[in-house]
């Protein structure tokens, strides 16, 4: 994992129209996950830490200019987006190849965004999947973050990470993370519990991490790997994005169920299993959340047919208070 | 176990459906790509076995429901349930009662009633049958199987014997028809009879239409035929052999008398009586051998003019039904015959109408005026056209030159009911009489052939004609022919004589009421001898007869045959009451021609026929059939061959025919019982396929 994420200072003002933001800039699928109604409702309410963490250096947010590069991390080859002002031109000129220079940066807080790409969320009943979900709630928060001049990073992960935008600031990072959350496309299985741990050894410096998933994973060995990164000292939230019809299981007839991630098929009367069905969904509902709610973590279950304003909104209200 | 529905056995494989339906079902299964798998894995753990046995509990349900509707259309039975429990399957049959003569004797009639009472006793519930009452047709009785078995009683009981001869071919190919028409999974046929082998005379047809009948259980019910009679005298024939039937004159009667027993019979009393009275002392046969039959001769005076009945008869014994035969006569009080003379001649010999006359009234002069027969001799100019009034007959003879009015006259008289007798001669321009006289002549006249030329001597077979077919009653070939008419026949008319080259000598025609007879030859002795040969006076007395007979044709028919007379045209659309030997009594409506047409003739005896105005009364008779008089039954080879094809059962007055009947028959039937119990597999496969496809 990158060290650490590049914030220069950014003398831009604050950007209030994202549908305007990105016009020049952004794929256009990358836009979509932008919704513009949850962002304007959300903005409102900002995400706050809940905790003291390295950058809250003078208050909550007040002053998103006092951060600023103190110290040289490390160079990093250029890429599309970034700022050419850290472009490091005597390495240019020695070498003839673009790097920018990073620094190790102050800032309010860093949100690692982690985002479950594995197959299981390309599920979905109606026109959006788990994951096209995922992507907006991603692309809202690292918006949201970004626009109150915090520094955001994003993880995508399935049975590791395997796409990784380090800690930025920068509005040009949220392009980055826009476009790249656009490109993800499912696979493989998922292993939580293994890429929780990862980053909580990874994270040097206290911050939020919010994981993006459904956790349909062995949820004992992901409340460890959480466990282990509170231990770390991290705010972990876990935003758990689900399908209506796996609330609900509302199957009749003879069906088929192609297990996602490489399970069995199983064939079966739906409408005979459904009560089991949604006692255990609920039971490992219940544990999930009372684990959470044990290592003191936010968990909030999203349901792709909710309107993501809405949900967005309630959480953030929550949080506010 | 029987199956009625042998076929739909295969139905059975329907059972494999459910199974197939349910192995297809495995291929139907809506395909879901699935994340949260891990709480469907684990509910399908639990919930696994209980669904694999719900899964087996409903296969077996559809399968076992399906089973049992191939199984009820197959319609199974069992024998022992039928005893224990429940009633055969349902059967439709046809009962053919035979009802002809030869059932009258020793009650055998009487027995077969039972047995056809006691076959519909012995349906189950819900059996439908017909009933066929036959002797040589079956035309009364239920010709479509109803299952108001009551009603099938009541026509059993009520069914009454005739006197017609037996046929059973018809009736059993109709009974077979009424079965095959039907949609009954079970037929019978049960025949009914007295086993008399005339009723099998076409046995081979009957033999192929039981041997044919598949589908079709056969009974043949035997009555009287384990206890056969062997003492049957019969009357087989009754005729009046006098040409006329004159008040107070003695007339004679032929009887035949068969014995048809297998002994000879002795001191058999014939006796005769006219409208049931004796006539006189009955006439005894010494000995009749078995097989044989002997003619006796009887007289008997009519007392009155009209219509009586003569009955011969001979002591009752076991076949009551030919021991007594009647026939009706009609009276006449007086005949007159009006001769008219073409050719009247210098003196009485030279007339044309000589010979005929004294032919008609074969007595002296001094008697001539009580003797039954008046002539009236006139010439052509006496002719009027009320002078053929009341008269039996009129003789034209050498008659030329007919005025319009006389022969309109003339067809009239013939037309309602009187006879004419029209002898040709020198006069005669044959072109001319036939011309003038084309409404009457029953042949036109030709061209004259020359003699000599006799008549037939042989092949004589009109009614008229047939008493010289006995050489003992004269030859009619011995007179000879030097001139007469040829004569070509008209349609509907006969030829009574022939010469012995074939051509007509004399012929016939029916009209109206009225009969016209036409001589080739004269009627004196001009052309011919026949006048002064002895056959003359018989032939003139027979044409005669035959002219008053014409009026009356018909009284005497064989049991079973329409009675149809027509009667005076003033009695048109009368309605007449018929009443029958045994005194019943119905109305029958004239149609517009005065015509009376009876079918019900199946019983033997005198019929009368009474219309109120204006009054007219009638008797005709029927007799029966001698060939019922003939009791042998079917032979044991025959009983044989029809026992390969048919369950042959005695019947006597002990019963036990229910066995009998119930022999082949199916036991109980199942189907309804696996119907219910299909049902309720139905209902509660539906009610554990909704509890075990609820939200669990």
């Amino acid at each position: 994992m990158a060290a650490g994420v590049s914030r220069p200072a950014d003398p831009r003002p604050a950007v209030h129209a994202p549908a305007n933001h990105f016009s020049t800039t952004i794929d256009p699928n990358a836009r979509r996950l932008l919704d513009p109604e949850a962002i304007s409702k959300a903005e409102a309410l900002g995400i706050n830490a809940r905790f003291v963490v390295e950058g809250y250096m003078a208050g909550e947010h007040k002053s998103p200019y006092r951060g600023f590069a103190i110290e040289f991390s490390q160079h990093r080859e250029y890429a599309q987006g970034d700022d050419v002002r850290h472009l490091d031109h005597k390495v240019l000129a020695r070498t003839e190849r673009h790097y920018i220079k990073q620094y190790e940066q102050e800032t309010n807080f860093v949100a690692h965004l982690l985002v479950d790409a594995s197959e299981s969320m390309s599920y979905k009943s109606g026109e959006i999947s788990k994951l096209d979900y995922a992507k907006q709630v991603a692309a809202c928060f690292a918006y949201l973050i970004i626009q109150q001049r915090d520094a955001v990073a994003l993880g995508v992960f399935d049975e590791e990470v395997h796409e990784y935008i380090p800690r930025s600031d920068n509005r040009s990072t949220l392009f980055n993370i826009m476009n790249r959350l656009a490109s993800i496309e499912p696979r493989r299985e998922t292993d939580t519990a293994a890429v929780l741990h990862g980053m909580a050894k990874q994270l040097r410096r206290k911050g939020i991490v919010i994981i993006i998933s459904d956790f349909f994973d062995d949820e004992d060995k992901v409340l460890e790997g959480i466990q282990h990164l509170r231990y770390g000292g991290h705010e972990v939230i876990a935003i758990q994005i689900l399908d209506p019809y796996e609330k609900e299981f509302p199957f009749n007839g003879l069906v088929e169920f192609q297990g996602l991630e490489n399970l069995p098929r199983l064939k079966t009367r739906p409408n005979e299993i459904r009560k089991t069905y949604l006692k255990e969904f609920e039971a490992f509902q219940e544990r999930l959340r009372k684990g959470l709610e044990k290592n003191q973590c936010h968990f909030r279950s999203f349901d792709t047919g909710q309107p993501l304003h809405e949900a967005l909104t309630a959480y953030l209200a929550f949080r506010a208070r | 176990m029987q199956f009625l529905n042998q076929i739909l056995l295969a139905g059975l494989a329907a059972a494999a459906i459910p199974i197939i339906i349910h192995l297809l079902n495995r291929r139907r299964f809506k395909r879901v790509p699935w994340a949260a798998m891990r709480f469907v894995q684990v509910s399908l753990q639990r919930n696994q076995r209980r669904m694999q046995i719900e899964d087996l509990i409903l296969l077996l349900l559809r399968t076992l429901l399906v089973a049992l509707l191939a199984l009820a259309l197959a319609r199974p039975a069992i024998d022992w349930l039928r005893a224990n429990f429940l009633g055969s399957s349902t059967i439709a049959t046809a009962i053919i009662l035979d009802r002809s003569g030869s059932m009258a004797a020793a009650d055998r009639f009487g027995l077969a009633k039972q047995a056809a009472a006691e076959t519909v006793d012995t349906l189950p519930d819900g059996s439908a049958a017909a009933v066929l009452l036959t002797a040589d047709s079956a035309d009364s009785g239920i010709f479509e199987p109803t299952v108001d078995l009551r009603l099938v009683r009541t026509m059993i009981g009520e069914a009454s014997l005739s006197d017609r001869p037996t046929d059973l071919l018809p009736a059993v190919e109709k009974a077979l028809g009424i079965l095959a028409r039907g949609s009954a999974i079970e037929k019978e046929l049960v025949l009914i009879t007295d086993g008399q082998a005339e009723g099998w005379k076409q046995f081979e047809p009957l033999l192929k239409q039981l041997a044919d009948a598949e589908g079709t259980r056969l009974k043949i019910v035997l009555v009287g035929a384990q206890d056969p009679i062997t003492d049957n005298l019969g009357i087989s024939d009754l005729r009046q052999v006098s040409a006329l039937t004159p008040v107070g004159q003695a007339l004679r009667f032929e009887i035949a008398v068969t014995n048809y027993g297998d002994t000879e019979a002795s001191s058999i009393a014939v006796s005769l009586d006219i409208d049931n009275s004796p006539s006189g002392d009955p006439f005894i046969i010494d000995q009749l051998p078995a097989g044989e039959t002997k003619n006796v001769t009887l007289f008997a005076k009519l007392p009155t003019p009209g219509y009586h009945r003569v009955t011969a008869a001979l002591p009752a014994d076991p076949m009551p039904a030919d021991d007594r035969r009647t026939i009706i006569l009609r009276a006449a009080d007086g005949i007159e015959v009006l001769l008219v003379d073409g050719q009247p001649g210098r003196d009485a010999l030279g007339s044309e109408t000589f010979f005929i006359g004294n032919a008609l009234v074969p007595v002296p002069p001094e008697l001539a005026g009580e003797f039954f027969i008046k002539t009236r001799t006139v010439t052509v100019a006496d002719l009027s056209p009320d002078i053929f009034q009341n008269q039996t007959a009129v003789v034209l003879a050498n008659v030329t030159d007919l005025g319009a009015d006389t022969i309109e006259a003339l067809t009239d008289y013939v037309r309602r009911g009187g006879g004419l007798l029209i002898f040709p001669g020198s006069n005669t321009n044959a072109a001319n009489l036939s011309n003038a006289l084309q409404n009457l002549l029953p042949a036109t006249l030709g061209a004259q052939l020359d003699g000599p030329l006799s008549l037939q001597a042989s092949g004589l077979d009109h009614s008229i004609a047939a008493l010289w077919e006995d050489p003992g009653s004269g030859d009619l070939a011995d007179a000879t022919f030097a001139r007469a008419f040829s004569l070509t026949l008209i349609e509907d008319t006969r030829t009574v004589l022939r010469f012995s080259d074939g051509n007509p000598a004399l012929t016939e025609r029916d009209l109206g009421l009225g009969k016209v007879f036409l001589f080739a030859s004269t009627a004196d002795t001009e052309w011919n001898n026949l006048p002064v040969r002895p056959a003359f006076l018989p032939l003139i007395h027979r044409l005669l007869g035959a002219i008053i007979a014409r009026g009356e044709s018909g009284l005497n028919i064989p049991a079973g045959t329409p009675f149809q007379h027509r009667l005076r045209p003033e009695l048109a659309g009368k309605e007449a009451i018929i009443t029958t030997a045994e005194n019943q009594s119905s109305v029958q409506q004239l149609d517009a021609q005065a015509t009376l047409r009876y079918d019900r003739t199946d019983r033997a005896g005198a019929y009368e026929v009474s219309i109120a105005d204006p009054p007219t009364l009638l008797q005709f008779a029927a007799q029966p059939d001698p060939r019922e008089s003939r009791l042998e039954t079917l032979s044991p080879q025959q009983r044989e061959r029809l026992a390969q094809h048919a369950d042959l059962t005695d019947f006597t007055t002990t019963g036990g025919l229910g066995e009998v009947l119930s022999r082949g028959r199916s036991g109980a039937e199942l189907w309804v019982v696996l119907i219910i119990a299909a049902i309720a597999l139905a209902v509660l496969e539906m009610a554990l396929a909704q509890w075990f496809s609820r939200e669990k």
